[in-house]
């Protein structure tokens, strides 16, 4: 498999998203899709509100990371794709800053490699976010 | 004589002020808890933080042995998504 670059400087667009879909109309094995997409939420903290979270990631690790997790859920699961973008900069809150795509001829095996995926990327790869708050303060986000 | 590259990421930064780092140590074998004791001395406060250390893009035990070349990376928790 080909290495990809996951990353995409700012915010990922619904364009961008209505464009990979489209993409797929040529793929007439493919039966099911299903899509994740992360948001940046408003969270208030402290009576602080989050405006923004600001990525950053060992980006040599990472894609090499994404390249193992997307392997690892061909071997699992029966697919025909999948991709994987992330954003990295500033992305404000209501913006997405995830988006996994996959597709598979059926559903159940599109869905159970979807979660898969997304649970992985959260746990495995090394991406960093300092949340903004209004007041331009900032701290560190930690994935649960 | 070693010389590596070492690479701090997210919260760790605001305690070494440098995103990379190359130093030279004089011996010609160091293991990574050697390695990140030399790196506390250098900037305490990193021992209040969290971290994993990648040893060329791998995540490693303390007993991983440096080479000549090699590109340890601080990782603090991830945040992804």
């Amino acid at each position: 498999m080909k290495k990809k670059n996951v990353f995409i400087q700012g915010a990922i667009t619904p364009d961008f998203i209505a464009n990979s879909i489209a993409k797929h109309q040529s793929k007439t094995t493919i039966g099911a899709h299903d899509i994740f997409l992360g948001q940046v939420r408003a969270d208030e903290i402290d009576g602080k509100t989050v405006t923004a979270i600001e990525y950053t990631a060992y980006e040599e690790m990472a894609n090499t990371k994404f390249d193992e997790i997307r392997e690892r859920a061909f071997d699992k699961f029966e697919l025909t794709c999948s991709h994987i973008y992330h954003s990295l900069g500033a992305v404000k809150a209501g913006e997405l800053c995830l988006f996994v795509f996959v597709s598979s001829p059926r559903r159940k095996e599109a869905m159970k490699a979807l979660e898969y995926l997304v649970e992985t990327i959260k746990a495995e790869t090394p991406i960093f976010g300092k949340e903004i708050f209004k007041d331009e303060t900032h701290q560190w986000k930690v994935n649960s | 004589m070693l010389v590596i590259t070492l690479k701090y990421f997210g919260m760790l930064v605001e305690q070494t002020h440098t995103h990379t780092e190359k130093i030279e140590l004089a011996a010609n074998k160091i293991s990574m808890n050697d390695l990140e004791l030399q790196i506390l001395t250098k900037y305490p406060k990193l021992s209040t933080l969290t971290y994993n250390i990648a040893l060329n893009q791998k995540i490693v035990a303390k007993e991983a042995l440096i080479s000549n070349g090699d590109e340890i990376a601080f990782l603090p928790p991830f945040a992804g998504g």
